[in-house]
């Protein structure tokens, strides 16, 4: 199972890597990076901040893009090609084919990832900044964040259309950038007394629902203060969250993958 | 040439020619809508939601976000430095959405205070907002140590004293410098030593155009503050030998004295080289000498001289401060128009209304420290400021006496540290 899995994630990255919208964001991430130096030279003295805010964000954009870009049209494709047909055809599960599937993309978005903080990496030593693990924590629990994002793009590719899948994608990233303000809006709630138990209730299971991308920000403490960087204990437990949220959502796409008719 | 190739080569050379015809009026409309942009008064440029709002709307990108915020305001900064308006109406909103996005970041805290509190002179702001960063950063002891200068810079020592003993008991690994500092408030009461040293450090070391044009700012108050303080303990040592008072501050510069510690054997000095001896480690030679070699001008350009009450103040600080005073109450006055629908006719009408804002809880505490509880007609912490007399009231705002405008105080001559010569506001 393993080797068919690897098979066509290695597929899935050669053809990604094919895809010219991927050079393009590269690109895009990279000048950010470089242009974040003239930014900095304009912020009455903290070039460094400047440098590392844009750098960080530039890698994490770049992943989310490329989950929404590349990842809402990977199963789609493959049914509109019908290529979909070769493969199933043979001794291939479909759980193990949106297994490969999500791993070849989570594969690439890690390799551009990679090279645009090796971009980042360089070019900050060479402003005065020193690379820190908070640093290299803050890019690999990017990297994370983008692997639970592509679960999610996978899954709604299962059931629709790219486009639809692209927006729906885009909406769930947003409400996880935002999910933790979920409670803070409940407590308001049940402190002015309005909107009913059934509205609580919805809030919460919107809550759970959305995956929380909240916590695996770390840059904000990796760029001002490490201190406040989360306990190793609590990273791994971040981690285990995001495995959990991505298998859930690979789950749910099998499923829905194993009732389509073709 | 074969004719498609002529044919394909023609209709190249129409793209091209399409595409530089586009180009051409796409560029002239740009600088024109740019100019248009540009000569717009700021308020209309620089329409900016809350911090909370936009910290909703950046999927949090907090920190990208606050440095595009904190650019911002340096460019406002820098442009209204270059077009010498003393206007800053939106400074404070600026740096709080910048802090409201990335509570963490410090830098926005102490430079946004430095500026708040130099531009335009507004010390409530400023401290509130350093008030604000020791909120969010609770072990960080360089927001607190700014709040101190601040204060030790306007001379008020008691309120410096209480952000220091602030850091000494909650910010466990402070430096030696709190202490330092601490130790001589408590001991010598007012440390415009320190103030003056702490801007000459950093014109010294140099923090761009921005942050310079107000380092020199603090530097000259600092200074003017430090001599005045000097030459009065001098002038009260003249008195406490029992010989006659020097006539004024020539006088006074001339009077001769032996140096402390160094024995009865040591020869007498001037007050003027006693002063420049006092000013070289916190200046700088150069400066010191220079500067000392103008007294008794000020570092505005004008005098000090001896007051009523016998203490000696710098004319140029004097006036700067009447007109922080006139701006305070200028800023009020344009309030109770807003709210009465007229000018106010004479300053107790101004005073009644604060007492009414008192009653309410709303006076401001900045404002409250100047007009008292209940609010009386407004004077200086430090007494009324020379020249208050002179004010008058014109179509519902004070105007300023006659006299030399600040910008041209500013860029009186005057040695400082630092390579770039003294710019005016």
């Amino acid at each position: 199972m393993i080797s068919r899995v690897l098979a066509l994630a290695l597929n899935t990255f050669r053809e990604a890597v094919r895809d010219r919208v991927l050079y393009l964001l590269l690109v895009v991430g990279l000048a950010a990076v470089a242009f974040s130096r003239v930014l900095g030279e304009i912020s009455v003295g903290d070039q460094l901040h400047v440098i590392a805010d844009t750098g960080l964000a530039a890698v994490s954009l770049l992943g989310v893009m490329l989950s929404v870009f590349v990842g809402t049209g990977l199963i789609y494709k493959e049914i509109d090609k019908r290529t979909v047909y070769t493969i199933l055809s043979k001794p291939v599960r479909r759980g193990e084919f949106i297994l490969g599937k999500y791993l070849g993309l989570v594969l690439t978005a890690g390799v551009c990832m990679a090279v645009l903080s090796a971009g980042f990496l360089v070019y900050y030593p060479l402003h005065g900044g020193a690379v820190t693990w908070p640093l290299l924590a803050a890019l690999l629990f990017s990297l994370l964040e983008v692997a639970v994002i592509i679960a999610v793009a996978v899954m709604f590719s299962a059931a629709s259309t790219p486009i639809l899948s692209a927006v729906l994608t885009t909406v769930v990233f947003a409400a996880g950038r935002l999910s933790h303000w979920i409670p803070d809006f409940m407590d308001q709630l049940g402190r002015t007394r309005t909107g009913g138990s059934v509205l609580q209730f919805l809030l919460q299971l919107l809550y759970y629902l959305t995956p929380n991308l909240g916590i695996f920000d770390l840059r904000d403490a990796a760029v001002n203060d490490p201190g406040r960087m989360p306990a190793a204990g609590d990273l791994l437990r971040i981690a285990f969250y995001g495995a959990g949220y991505a298998a859930a959502m690979l789950l749910g796409a099998t499923l829905i993958f194993r009732r389509r008719r073709f | 040439m074969p004719a498609w190739r002529v044919r394909r080569r023609l209709a190249t050379a129409g793209l091209l020619a399409g595409l530089a015809a586009a180009i051409v009026p796409v560029t002239v409309l740009n600088d024109r809508f740019d100019a248009r942009r540009r000569a717009a008064p700021p308020e209309r440029v620089l329409y900016l939601p809350k911090g909370d709002t936009l910290k909703f709307l950046c999927l949090g990108y907090n920190g990208l976000a606050a440095d595009m915020v904190w650019i911002r305001s340096a460019m406002y900064v820098g442009r209204r430095l270059n077009e010498r308006q003393a206007k800053y109406e939106w400074l404070a909103k600026l740096f709080q959405v910048t802090t409201d996005l990335d509570p963490h970041w410090k830098r926005p805290y102490r430079v946004g205070a430095l500026l708040l509190s130099a531009l335009p002179e507004d010390d409530e702001r400023a401290v509130a907002l350093l008030r604000k960063g020791l909120d969010n950063n609770p072990g960080d002891w360089e927001i607190p140590y700014r709040a101190a200068q601040l204060h030790m810079l306007r001379g008020r020592d008691r309120e410096a004293l209480k952000w220091l003993t602030l850091i000494s008991r909650t910010v466990p690994d402070h430096p030696r410098v709190v202490e330092a500092t601490r130790e001589r408030l408590l001991l010598d009461g007012q440390d415009h030593a320190q103030a003056l040293a702490l801007a000459a450090q950093e014109l010294r070391a140099g923090n761009g155009r921005v942050l310079d044009s107000v380092n020199r700012l603090n530097y000259r108050e600092a200074l003017a503050r430090l001599t005045a303080a000097e030459l009065t303990a001098w002038r009260r040592r003249c008195a406490a030998a029992g010989g006659a008072q020097p006539a004024g501050v020539e006088g006074l510069l001339a009077a001769r004295f032996r140096p402390s510690g160094r024995g009865d054997g040591a020869r007498e000095l001037t007050v003027r080289d006693l002063l420049r001896m006092r000013l070289e480690p916190l200046v700088g030679d150069g400066e010191s000498a220079d500067y000392c070699a103008r007294l008794p001008a000020d570092p505005y350009g004008m005098r000090f001289h001896v007051r009523q009450d016998g203490a000696v103040g710098s004319e140029g600080l004097e006036r700067i401060e009447l007109g922080r005073l006139v701006r305070t109450c200028n800023f009020h006055l344009g309030k109770f128009r807003e709210l009465s629908g007229r000018p106010a006719r004479t300053l107790d009408e101004l005073v009644g209304y604060w007492r009414e804002l008192d009653r309410r809880g709303r006076l401001p505490k900045g404002l409250a420290a100047i007009v008292g509880h209940p609010p009386r007609m407004p004077a200086h912490p430090d007494g009324s400021p020379r020249g208050w007399g002179a004010v008058e009231l014109r179509d519902g705002l004070l105007v300023m006496p006659p006299g030399p405008d600040v910008e041209q105080m500013l860029s009186a001559p005057l040695a400082m540290p630092g390579a770039t010569p003294a710019p005016a506001r």
